[in-house]
Parts: structure tokens; sequence; C-alpha cells
């Protein structure tokens, strides 16, 4: 088997060999110029070794994430370094290809670090990135990764050098991008989680003690600069709409969501093992409302499944726990049972809270506290109260070859890329 | 459930011309991109076409920004203007306000020591005044010559009082008609003086 695929390889390439000598026979007889058309060029772009600097420069470093070109065509600015090292392989120059990749990585560093808190840039790289590994693998001659090549991409693949090694620094690179867009997202959803998804009160005329802050706000504008559930969604659209534009890969788009509803819930969580005042009955509906509405945006988007809803489960739990009854001992098997997703520290520390809306209504007694402790005992489970806020889940970029065609690239003008010649 | 479609992309094309953003180009291009790969996902039958959509709109992009900035500019010179106009107003209106002066009015700087500040007829009273006792002053002068050089005698000469306390008006005729005489006595003694 091996062998076969050695020799498809092997032949492949020496056809393509055949084909420029054969060329170049043909113009060394002096025929004329004749314009190239659409179906001579290969899909590659030469430039010369000088001009590297400026390529990197006017493609990487100054290239605004927002643009006509780039947006119109997702992934251009990594289909177009991708055509230039094919050239460099093409022509067998090892140093060039070696230069081209550094520059490249090297330049997406720094602009990780000089624009690294802003998500536009960041989403953008990240999903040009990706973009650049999957057009190594899809061209790379691998059989694995040449399923769903059309003949002419087959045509594409690099002849001369194998760089699977690259591809690992490349996908350590994507990763490092993927862990800095969470952080930018973190940054910007923080402030707005306590007060969107605890403190403002969106349920008219079912808390009975007095809220924290907010009173009887209907409106899911935000007053006064508070953050309302609302102000999350927008958000979170955002964002979407952002790594949509970019052409980022939905499976990385999918394990994105996961992480920003797993960072919701957390701190949602967190902030609520914390407060006495917001582990009430009314609270827990009002934490259950909320979480259906990111549940509505899940669906919306088209992402029931990728997860994110499951995170949330830790605060879905923690929400009815602060509705059901707690005075039984059918009461007490019953939260047992339901409560699979918390701690018992946490269990315990909910019933510890809660407090009650009104006079008729009493607090957790501590008799049922320790019925749900000696229930809960065999329980093997970290002593841990608070969720791990920091926690990122791994990340994965699945193979998602692309069905463009790369004769068909052109250079659009406004990227100011005219020292690279299609060949 | 409106989750963001307020900043849909599509929103762009249903705005007006002249409210365009490059922003708005952006989207535009985004949407156009994507409706172009329903056609085609390999882009070979639509290549041609995308690239020239590419080019229309990166010279669209140039317009919006230059229409804006062109914009942007005349808005600040108007305000500029403005807020220059209206500093001169209210500038030449204050300083009217305490200088009006009507016709035939006169604006004097109180604290001027130069500044008039006696009538005409004071002004006449104390030159005609003056005039008198120039004249009886030259008369005492050219007698006193007389007397010096022994001409006259050494009689009592003829003094003219000129009483300053009573009215000019009525003292000045007398005086200088007295001095007139005085005059012409001397003058008819000196006449030989005179070649």
């Amino acid at each position: 088997m091996e062998q076969l695929e050695k020799q498809d390889r092997t032949i492949r390439k020496l056809k393509k060999q055949l084909k420029v000598y054969s060329k170049r026979i043909g113009e060394m007889g002096g025929t004329v110029n004749i314009p190239r058309r659409e179906k001579d060029f290969q899909g590659m772009l030469e430039y010369k070794k000088e001009d590297e600097l400026k390529l990197v420069k006017n493609l990487i470093l100054e290239l605004k994430p927002r643009g006509v070109a780039v947006n119109l065509i997702p992934g251009l600015p990594a289909y177009i370094l991708f055509m230039c090292l094919r050239h460099a392989d093409y022509v067998n120059d090892d140093q060039k290809v070696r230069t081209l990749l550094t520059s490249t990585i090297n330049s997406i560093k720094k602009i990780l670090k000089k624009r690294g808190d802003d998500f536009e840039t960041v989403s953008f790289w990240l999903a040009n990135t990706c973009r650049f590994l999957h057009c190594l693998k899809q061209y790379s001659g691998d059989e694995a990764f040449m399923k769903h090549n059309t003949p002419r991409q087959n045509d594409h693949c690099l002849s001369n050098f194998d760089l699977a090694e690259y591809r690992q620094v490349i996908s350590d690179l994507a990763i490092q991008i993927y862990q800095q867009l969470i952080k930018c997202m973190e940054n910007i959803l923080q402030p707005m989680i306590v007060s969107g998804m605890l403190e403002h009160e969106t349920i008219q005329g079912v808390s009975g003690v007095k809220p924290t802050g907010l009173r009887k706000r209907t409106s899911s504008i935000a007053d006064e600069g508070t953050y309302t559930l609302d102000s999350i969604l927008r958000q979170l659209s955002a964002f979407h709409s952002t790594m949509c534009q970019h052409g980022t890969d939905p499976e990385l788009i999918k394990q994105v969501v996961k992480q920003q509803f797993y960072i919701i819930g957390a701190v949602t969580l967190n902030n609520l093992l914390l407060r006495k005042d917001m582990c009430s009955w009314s609270k827990g509906m009002q934490i259950r409302y909320n979480v259906s509405q990111l549940e509505e945006w899940l669906r919306d988007k088209g992402l029931m499944v990728c997860g994110a809803k499951e995170t949330l489960e830790p605060l879905i739990q923690a929400a009815q726990l602060l509705q059901v009854k707690k005075k039984t001992d059918e009461d007490a098997e019953a939260i047992c049972s339901m409560c699979q997703a918390l701690t018992t520290a946490q269990i315990v520390k909910v019933l510890n809270l809660y407090t009650p809306v009104n006079e008729f209504e009493e607090r957790v007694s501590v008799a049922f506290i320790r019925t749900i402790q000696t229930r809960l005992r065999d329980r093997c489970e970290t002593p841990q109260l608070l969720m791990d806020t920091k926690m990122i889940y791994p990340v994965t970029f699945p193979f998602n070859p692309s069905s463009l065609a790369l004769e068909t690239i052109q250079i659009p003008g406004s990227l100011n890329l005219a020292f690279l010649t299609r060949v | 459930m409106e989750f963001g479609e307020e900043s849909s992309p599509a929103l762009a094309f249903e705005k007006d011309a002249f409210e365009l953003t490059v922003e708005d180009v952006y989207d535009i291009s985004y949407v156009i991109g994507r409706d172009l790969l329903k056609i085609s996902s390999t882009g070979e039958e639509v290549s041609d076409l995308q690239f020239r959509i590419v080019r229309v709109l990166e010279m669209f992009e140039t317009l919006v920004n230059k229409y804006n900035l062109s914009l942007e500019e005349l808005k600040m010179e108007r305000d500029n203007l403005k807020s220059e106009l209206d500093r001169i107003i209210t500038e030449s209106s204050s300083r009217q306000g305490t200088q009006t002066a009507g016709p035939n009015q006169l604006v004097v700087d109180l604290t001027d020591p130069n500044r008039p500040r006696f009538t005409m007829q004071e002004l006449k009273e104390v030159l005609q005044e003056r005039n008198q006792l120039k004249a009886q002053l030259m008369v005492a002068q050219e007698e006193l010559q007389l007397y010096k050089s022994g001409i006259l005698p050494h009689a009592e000469p003829a003094m003219v009082e000129v009483d300053l306390d009573s009215p000019a008006a009525t003292d000045s005729p007398a005086t200088v008609n007295d001095a007139k005489e005085e005059k012409t006595t001397i003058g008819k003694l000196f006449s030989f003086r005179r070649k």
C-alpha cells in the first residue's frame, strides 16, 4: 500500500516536471509571447527575495482585519502566502521556503504582541493561520488530506519539500492565538456577567426582597451604564458575526462558543456561591430565565450541538436547588440525584446561604444539610467550592480543506502587493 | 428575537448612498462574497467576476472615504467660521455699548489732563483781559524808558490803574482808551523814532 502511494507521488512529481520542461523547450523555440489565460496559471506567486520584508509588512503587519478584499474572500492572506510558498517549493529554493515560513510566523507573533487586545485582529489571524495550516495539509501530497481535492488541486501539491515539521509549529502558533482570543473575549465579557446574569431583574413582580441595586427594570436596555442579559447576548452575537466574516472554521467557532458559555456559567455560579442575596427562590427563577435565553441564542445561531449548553449545567442545577423544596428526606434524595454537576461543597454552601423571600418561609435547617452531607459522603470529588474560571478547554483544529481553485486567485490592488507575479 | 440583527452586515444595502461609511462598504463586500460562493463554491466560474467586483468595491471604498473626509473638513471649517463670526459680533456690540455718542457729541476721557475744561465765554473773558494787560504793560514800559532816558520830567507818571475786580466789559473800553491816549502823546513825542 505504502509503496503504491509513494509511486503515485513520484508519478505526479515527474508529470509535473515533464510539463515544465516541455514548456521551457517550447519557449526556447522563440515562440511569440502569448498572454497567459486563466487556465495557464498554476496557482503560484513569484517574488524576489529582497521583497520578502515588504511582503510580510503589507500582507501581515500592516494589513487591516477589515477591508474590501479580505471581506469578500475570507482567508485571502493565507491563500496568498501559501501561493508564494508553493512557488518557492516549485523552484526548489529551500532557503526561500524557510525564510518565508519563519518571517510569516514571526510577523503573526508580532501582531499578537502589538494588538493582542483587539478581538478583531486576533480573530482575523486565528482564521488565517488555520487556513494556512489547512493549505499546508491539503497540498502536502499526503493521501489522507487529499480526499476532497479536485485533480487540479492535486496537481498543485508541494513537489519538493516536506513541511510536516512546520505544520506542527504553525499548529502551535494557532493554539497560542486561540488562547489569546479567549483571553480577549473574557476581558470584554467579564464586567457584564454578574450584572447581566444575576443582578439585573427582567421578571417583574417575582422578587419580594429588595434586589441588589436595580429595582423594577423592565427594559433590557442598560440603564445608568449597567449591563443586562441583552448586553451579553449582543456581545456574543458580535463575536460570532466577526468570526464568521473572517471565515473561521465552523468547528472552531463551536469550540469558542463552548468556552464562552463555560466562562459565563462559572463566573455566575462562583458569584452566587459567595453572596447571600443571590440565593433566593426568585433569583433561581431569574437565572433559569436567563439560561433559557442563552439557549435560545444557541438555537438561533445553529449551535445547539457544540457542547455549550452542557457547560451551564452546574449553574442550572444551582438555580433549581434554589427553587425546590428543602425540608424532608424525600426532598434530600431528590436534590442529591438532581445535582450531579455540583460538588457537595457547592450544594451545602447554597443551602447555607439560602434566604427565604418572606416571613412564611424558613431557612434551611441544619439537620437537612447534615442529611444531604451524609447521603453524598461516598462521592469522590475535589473539596473545592469555586469553579475554575481560568480553565480553557483544549482546542483542536479539525482539517477543513477548501474548494477554492488557487489558479483563479488574483491580487486585489488595495493590498499593495504589485511586486507579486502570478505564475 | 433580535440577537444583534441591528448589526447585520446586510443592513448596509438599505442605507442612503450619502450616509455610507467605509465600514458599510466592508459589510457589503462580505455579503456579496458570500453570495458569490453560493453560485460557485470553487470560484472557477465566477473568479473573473469576483475580482472585478473587488476592484469596483475598492474604488467605491476610496470614494466613500473621500466623501466622508471632505464632509468632515467642510463641517469643521463651517463651525470655525461660525464661531469666529459669533465672536466678532459679540465683541463689536460690547464696544458700542459703552461709547455710543450721538451726533454733535464728544466723548471725553476724564483722566486726561489735557481735556477741555473751560467754556468759550470763560475763554473769551480771559483772552480779553490778557490783551488789556498786555497793552497796559507796553505803555508802562515805554513810559519808563522815557523817564529813564530823562526825556520826561520826574513828574508823576500818569499811571493807569487797572481794576481787575470789576467786570472787564465796563473797564476795558475806558482803560483801553486811556492807554490809547497815552500812546498817541508818546507817539507824537517820538514820532521821529519811527523813521
